[in-house]
């Protein structure tokens, strides 16, 4: 191959790529579900979930609490390096309360047999009332 | 802002590969700040990452300036330059690192699977296979006075380097800078007065069965922290010094699959062995995850390497148009420099001492790989632990 044929070769490996990553950053999104419709077949999705706060508590820089939508509850996991993120952005997330009606968006995961919702962003969780 | 753009950002920064002092970590740890959404994030460490490694090839080959990543290319590459084959060994590096890519887009699946069980069934095979291959080095020489005078520099300069490490915890580029950079340009500075005349080279070959090892080898290093691609490739050098054309191809084909690989380790075994995939620990959280990455550092990859092949000649040019004496001066300042911004007073001095070092095997007329000892004892210690037992007895 001349170099010619790699300049084109990478050009159009690259054109590829650009068109693969439009149309995978398209289907990337979070989904959108409600609270009874979340199963183990979720676990490592991204997820955008409605609910109010329950049982909300701090541990170790770590905040933790139910979001629920009756009959259902899901633990959702604030982990300490995104709650600093969170507060440095202006966000407190020690000022979610219980009773209040949030929009959560993170990544399904298991943890001690129960699935827990981690945020991952400063603006993944969203105080709506 | 689409995300996208972020891939394209990331991109531009990463040019700044042509300073490889500004290291990828530094500007990763730079730019976090100024994201709120992994994903963006995500998608910038993978297009500075590979930006980065294809702009670096630039100072690496033609000015000796070693980079964290390929640090000992700068050897085999100055050796070509010498000669007047600058493009040459460029051209080897840059189709390298293609080859090795589109191998490593072919292994990744196959790597997703088995990477898993490979970390725990592998580590206990590693020191012993590295001490046979380290016998087989000094072996290599063909009197007893060169045997035992090759020893003697391998470990003066592990010593250096354990010491180094354990002095600092920025010691492998004012190391490296000392090692193989400053000591390189002092040798080049010898009787010469203008760059070497480097003279058009036909795209060349490369060798499938060395891009094969160097993309296998990359991503298997991924599994053992303790050991870096530059004791990998200095443990390869050691048996194809001989030919500086086949080191290349291979150190560049690892060094690509392993910068690679580091993204993929991070999904599979959730380690993370460079700063760009630290970056990535959130985001990684599932397959389609992972394939955005995936694709963003193909697209990175291969924008960056059509830009660099539009641009290297006249790049080259423009450095090379300065006058010979007066641009190494102006490197070996830059380099002191960058020593001292990133490692402050103990990168100079690391860098002081690590320059002799690096210049006793060419004088002494042995092969320089000796002076990797540098960075193959320090591993071998930290791998094996003994490093706290030395460290006990000494302090």
């Amino acid at each position: 191959m001349s170099e010619r044929h790699y300049v084109y070769l990478s050009l159009g490996l690259a054109f590829v790529g650009i068109l693969l990553l439009v149309v995978f950053l398209k289907s990337s999104g979070p989904t959108e579900k409600k609270l009874n419709e979340i199963s183990e077949e979720d676990i490592g999705r991204m997820l955008l979930v409605k609910g109010r706060v329950s049982g909300i508590y701090s541990k170790n820089g770590n905040t933790f609490f139910k979001l629920c939508e009756y009959p259902r509850c899901v633990q959702v996991a604030i982990f300490s390096s995104l709650a600093k993120r969170m507060r440095e952005g202006s966000i407190n997330p020690a000022g979610i309360k219980n009773g209040g009606l949030v929009e959560v968006k993170g990544v399904l995961k298991e943890y001690g047999g129960e699935l827990e919702l981690v945020p991952l962003d400063i603006d993944s969780v969203n105080v709506l009332k | 802002m689409n995300p996208l753009l972020f891939v394209f950002i990331g991109i531009l920064v990463g040019i700044l590969g042509i300073f490889p002092f500004i290291h990828t970590n530094l500007l990763m740890e730079l730019a976090k700040g100024f994201f709120s959404d992994s994903l963006a994030l995500g998608l910038f460490a993978a297009g500075v990452a590979f930006s980065h490694l294809v702009f670096e090839s630039i100072p690496v080959v033609f000015f000796c300036i070693p980079s964290a990543d390929q640090g000992v290319t700068v050897l085999p590459a100055h050796k070509l330059v010498l000669e007047g084959k600058g493009f040459l060994a460029l051209n080897l590096v840059l189709s390298s690192f293609f080859h090795s890519l589109l191998l490593s887009f072919i292994l990744f699946p196959f790597v997703l699977i088995l990477l898993p069980p490979l970390f725990t069934s592998l580590k206990p095979l590693l020191l012993p296979v590295l001490l046979l291959l380290l016998i087989a080095f000094f072996l290599s020489e063909k009197t007893l006075g060169n045997i035992l005078l090759s020893a003697s520099i391998f470990l003066l300069s592990g010593l250096f380097g354990f010491f180094s490490f354990s002095f600092s915890s920025d010691a492998l580029f004012p190391l490296l800078t000392g090692l193989f950079g400053v000591s390189s340009i002092l040798l080049s500075l010898q009787g010469r007065s203008e760059f070497p005349k480097q003279e058009e080279a036909p795209w060349p070959g490369v060798s499938k069965k060395l891009v094969f090892t160097g993309c296998v080898l990359g991503s298997l290093s991924v599994l053992f922290p303790a050991i870096n691609p530059a004791l990998l490739s200095a443990l390869v050098f050691i048996f194809l010094e001989c030919s500086p054309e086949s080191f290349l191809v291979l150190n560049s084909s690892l060094v690509a699959s392993k910068l690679f690989f580091d993204f993929v380790a991070v999904f599979t075994i959730g380690k993370a062995r460079t700063g760009a995939a630290v970056v990535l620990k959130d985001m990684l959280h599932s397959s389609p995850a992972l394939l955005l990455i995936v694709i963003a550092t193909a697209v990175s990859f291969f924008l960056s390497l059509a830009l660099l092949l539009l641009t290297y000649r006249r790049l080259v040019g423009f450095l090379y148009s300065f006058n010979f004496l007066k641009l190494n001066l102006f490197f070996l300042l830059v380099l002191s420099a960058a020593v001292f911004f990133t490692s402050g007073f103990a990168g100079l001095f690391i860098m002081a001492f690590a320059t002799p070092l690096g210049l006793l095997p060419p004088l002494l007329k042995l092969k320089r790989s000796y002076s990797m000892g540098a960075l193959i004892v320090p591993s071998l210690l930290y791998f094996s632990g003994l490093n706290y037992f030395i460290q006990g007895v000494l302090s």
